[in-house]
């Protein structure tokens, strides 16, 4: 049986004559020539090859290394940054193209890699996003995942936000938002506030600020900082987690970046359990009180950048059955919120600062057009 | 040089070093996937990995630790011993 290109490739064309087949699913790629695309068309159609030999380019590239807002498309945008040409025998780009999943003998067998990893070292399947993430971070580059998270983000020392779109999307609304929604009578809790650089944002605003994670070492890196905002090591999300917290003595409790670990968890094991943590939410809002969440965009998170830098186009793999941005979908998300007694007061998508288009056109564009982050207000029904 | 026997040893004094491996005999030891039965978590696989590279001065590829090999004992050996003599 002659092998197949599966119909998860698409062609993209490429400087120079050259030609980037991406497999959309498994985010990966190779660059040929004209007679590269004509030897897979002709193994393809059960025939002899017709050219002998032809270059590749090696045009993948683990861009999410880094950081989770780096370009996700998985290639090496810059052509003249691609790795020197590669000569191929019709036989050796056959089996590169096997390998990346551009070419396919049992597609059975290719359909049944998709799922989640046993484990790290699970080749078998491709896995999800964070599987994948933890591979690359400690297989290959063998970093600590938490040093890593807290880099990805921010500057040395802590003291801004890297000048990437958490900077120009995230930090850039809360700076606005914040001081609009809160005022010096406002006690606000922080759940899951990691190192507390949004805490500190919060209490310049608020007047009581109460920063608390179950990681003791962000909260210590937290208190370091030396803010406005009090700070507390909880195990958040556990059964009587907030329970130091008093019932009904919040106007605001607000959560980022957070609540996707309870839909799809980072490391494989059980997911915990949103509604116990909604319950308590509840519990220490004050009667009246909103619930803020900002978290990575139902549809669009992680979604390949395609097209011309300025008129950015996206390839959606997938929004039921997440690998690839690994956040609850939609109705999952606000049926779990209305579960647990809250009504949507208010939802917003956020946009790049206008300033980042000199910064990052190609991230600035995709942004600008395909939301990063949601913002839901939710009040107690 | 080191030895096949040093290397298991090591190998089995992490892995065991909280509890035993569910095994009645030595032999079954090492032939025991103790990533497939989630004997290990991702977290201890890694630490497991770098101790044994301090060790015996090797460095695993990806392709190493993602082979069938490094599921038991057996292989995992077996690779240390190749990536040493090098």
């Amino acid at each position: 049986m002659s092998p197949s290109l599966p119909g998860d490739v698409v062609v993209l064309p490429a400087p120079g004559r050259r030609w980037l087949l991406y497999n959309v699913f498994t985010r990966t790629s190779l660059a040929v020539d004209g007679a590269g695309l004509a030897v897979l068309a002709d193994l393809a159609a059960g025939g002899e090859p017709a050219a002998r030999t032809c270059p590749t380019w090696e045009t993948g590239v683990f861009g999410n290394a880094d950081g989770l807002l780096a370009d996700p498309t998985r290639i090496i945008r810059d052509a003249r940054q691609w790795p020197p040409a590669v000569e191929a025998t019709a036989e050796r780009l056959a089996g590169r193209c096997r390998e990346l999943f551009l070419l396919v003998d049992d597609p059975g067998a290719y359909r049944a890699r998709f799922g989640p990893k046993k484990n790290l070292l699970d080749a078998t399947k491709t896995g999800n996003f964070h599987q994948q993430l933890g591979v690359e971070l400690l297989l290959k580059r063998r970093v600590n995942p938490e040093q890593w998270w807290v880099r990805q983000k921010f500057e040395d020392g802590l003291s801004g936000i890297r000048d990437n779109l958490y900077r120009a999307v995230q930090h850039s609304f809360l700076t606005g938002y914040f001081p609009k929604r809160l005022t010096p009578a406002s006690s606000v809790v922080d759940v899951g506030c990691g190192v507390g650089y949004y805490t500190e944002l919060i209490a310049a605003s608020a007047g009581s600020t109460l920063g608390v994670d179950p990681n003791a070492e962000y909260i210590a890196a937290a208190r370091r900082r030396g803010g406005k905002a009090r700070y507390e090591v909880l195990p958040v999300g556990r059964p009587g987690g907030l329970d130091p917290i008093p019932s009904a003595s919040a106007d605001f409790v607000f959560m980022s970046d957070a609540l996707l670990f309870y839909f799809v968890p980072p490391v494989p094991g059980p997911v915990p359990d949103i509604d116990l943590l909604f319950r308590e939410v509840r519990r220490i809002l004050k009667p009246g009180g909103v619930f803020i969440s900002v978290e990575p965009h139902y549809i669009f998170w992680l979604a390949p950048w395609l097209g011309d830098q300025d008129r950015p186009f996206t390839v959606l793999t997938e929004y039921r059955r997440k690998d690839f941005g690994v956040t609850a979908f939609m109705s999952r998300l606000v049926q779990a919120f209305c579960r647990n007694g809250f009504q949507v007061s208010w939802m917003e998508e956020l946009w790049p600062d206008p300033a980042f288009r000199e910064v990052d056109p190609r991230a600035f564009h995709f942004a600008d057009n395909f939301p990063v982050w949601q913002l839901f207000e939710l009040r107690s029904a | 040089m080191i030895s096949e026997e040093a290397v298991r040893k090591k190998i089995l004094s992490y892995l065991e070093a909280e509890r035993p491996l569910p095994c009645a005999a030595e032999e079954e030891k090492l032939s025991f996937e103790f990533l497939d039965s989630n004997f290990v978590d991702s977290i201890k696989i890694v630490e497991l990995v770098t101790r044994l590279e301090e060790d015996f001065g090797v460095r695993f590829e990806p392709e190493d630790m993602q082979s069938v090999d490094f599921r038991t004992v057996k292989g995992m050996t077996g690779i240390i011993l190749r990536l040493a003599s090098r």
